[in-house]
């Protein structure tokens, strides 16, 4: 294989795993605005590296150092609060990540929740996740304090963890097992 | 830690509201504890969840109350709105990546000011002098029973400094540093498993108070590796790491590593290797220097990647390091007196 074959088949393969790639930065940076950076910076680096990818290895081993070094790069910039967790952590969480349902399956069933929160809340969650605000400017824009915002935001993904945990337990048969 | 403290502090995270004690807090329990991640990794989920929910809204209604998104699928960025045109661009826009990248690491990059660099006293960084090895283990001792408080002086995991051997010739002069087998440190427990080999020096910054407490100093650490054993589907890790004090060595040493998270500043950077490696690979690192900082912790390690349960001591064949530099970069409107 020629290396500009070589490298193509590294970014094929990296191509075959974004949804892993934004999964996991997206858990370990909260700031949310970086996802994608992180997605295209590691490209980046791959692209780079190809020429040390043997194609008899894990390419998930591989790939994941990369991408734990970009979400550490990216993370430098943020201000304290929003940095990631040191390397070592990563590395520990990496370990640790479970198979994740369906995604179709929790996008439906998240949408249903979020539709099912309290007026205020879903107003909080509407502000922190569509407009991507960080929970001070939230409630700076909206006259509350910084805890209450926290609070808020803690409590409703509560009830949606608890609501989507229902959701997905009705839709495994769960429920029905248990009435039955 | 109780359930309810930990959950406060995830929730912190995910809030980017975690600093100071209270994240060291949440990274020492993540580390221990098993049940703390699978908290984190449901808190996560859903975390992710309404980051694509978010998305999907922002697709559908957009956002007038803001002057333009905050984040967007990578497509958009390049190509602009809707669905389909965005997924018909995704692999092209992810392939063509490179060059925008570049370009948006560049325009991310600090505006630095003009530096001076000043190479600082690291004690035989090439390990040409082999009088001074580093300080290792003797053959047979299974644990690094303590760190080095002195200046400049090599201490570490199981190291030997030797001349070419093996097809392998040294980045710079006649002698390289083998790094040889990880070793449980001071204060592990009894049944550690140790997956890195550690190589530490302490350098004293004093000589450059005067530069450092004016503000404005980075330091920089490189050095050249090379993993030139047998190609192996499990990787190593080669990390240079840098941590930055204030005071005195003897109180981050005698509790380390858990005291690595009370450093000023760090900075840290790795390269993966899967052996059968021809030629040596530069890595560097770099920090900002506190005002006040006055000593840091040079670390550089090669780390088994193999999580296997019961796998023993990780031992490296044909690791070696050369040619370890630290240089201070001095604002030069400072130098000039300015």
């Amino acid at each position: 294989m020629t290396p500009a074959r070589h490298r193509e088949f590294v970014q094929q393969l990296f191509l075959d795993r974004i949804p892993e790639i934004r999964r996991f930065a997206g858990a370990t940076l909260p700031d949310l605005s970086l996802v994608d950076e992180v997605v295209q910076e590691t490209f980046r680096a791959i692209t780079a590296d190809a020429v040390f990818y043997d194609p008899t290895q894990s390419f998930t081993a591989w790939l994941h150092p990369h991408v734990r070094r970009t979400v550490i790069e990216a993370g430098r910039r943020l201000e304290a609060g929003s940095q990631p967790f040191s390397a070592e952590v990563l590395d520990s969480l990496t370990a640790s990540q479970p198979e994740r349902a369906a995604p179709a399956t929790l996008r439906r069933f998240m949408k249903e929740c979020v539709e099912e929160l309290a007026p205020q809340a879903r107003k909080i969650i509407d502000m922190r996740y569509r407009k991507a605000l960080k929970p001070r400017e939230v409630a700076k824009l909206i006259g509350w304090t910084k805890a209450s915002v926290h609070v808020t935001l803690s409590r409703s993904r509560a009830a949606l963890r608890k609501c989507l945990d229902s959701k997905l337990a009705v839709a495994d048969g769960d429920v029905w097992r248990k009435a039955t | 830690m109780n359930d309810i403290r930990i959950n406060e502090l995830i929730d912190a995270f995910f809030n980017c509201d975690l600093e100071g004690d209270d994240r060291l807090a949440l990274e020492r329990i993540l580390l221990q504890s098993p049940q703390a991640r699978d908290i984190f990794w449901r808190k996560a989920e859903i975390h992710e969840e309404l980051r694509d929910w978010g998305l999907e809204q922002w697709d559908r209604i957009g956002s007038p109350q803001l002057p333009g998104p905050r984040r967007m699928p990578l497509a958009r960025l390049f190509f602009g709105a809707g669905r389909a045109a965005r997924a018909a661009a995704y692999p092209l826009t992810l392939l063509g990546g490179w060059l925008v990248g570049m370009s948006v690491a560049w325009a991310m990059l600090p505006q630095s000011r003009p530096a001076v660099s000043i190479p600082l006293e690291l004690a035989n960084g090439s390990f040409e002098d082999d009088s001074a090895p580093a300080i290792s283990p003797a053959e047979g001792v299974d644990r690094l029973e303590r760190l080095q408080t002195a200046y400049g002086v090599w201490t570490g995991d199981r190291v030997r400094v030797c001349e070419a051997e093996q097809g392998v010739t040294p980045a710079e002069g006649s002698h390289m540093l083998a790094l040889e087998k990880a070793l449980p440190g001071p204060g592990d427990p009894a049944d550690t498993r140790a997956d890195s080999c550690d190589l530490f020096q302490v350098v004293d910054l004093s000589a450059h108070r005067d530069q450092i407490e004016k503000g404005g100093c980075t330091l920089k650490v490189s050095a050249q590796l090379i993993d030139a054993g047998p190609q192996r589907p499990v990787a190593t890790d080669f990390v240079v790491r840098v941590y930055v004090f204030s005071g005195l060595p003897e109180t981050p040493l005698a509790g380390w590593p858990q005291t690595r998270l009370e450093a000023l500043a760090t900075g840290t950077e790795r390269v993966t290797s899967f052996g059968g490696q021809k030629a040596w690979r530069g890595i560097a690192t770099q920090s900002g220097l506190p005002k006040d900082a006055s000593f840091l912790i040079l670390q550089i390690d090669a780390t088994n990647m193999d999580r296997t349960p019961g796998r023993p001591a990780a031992v490296f064949e044909q690791h070696y390091c050369d040619n370890v530099r630290v240089t201070l970069h001095v604002p030069s409107d400072q130098m000039s007196g300015n």
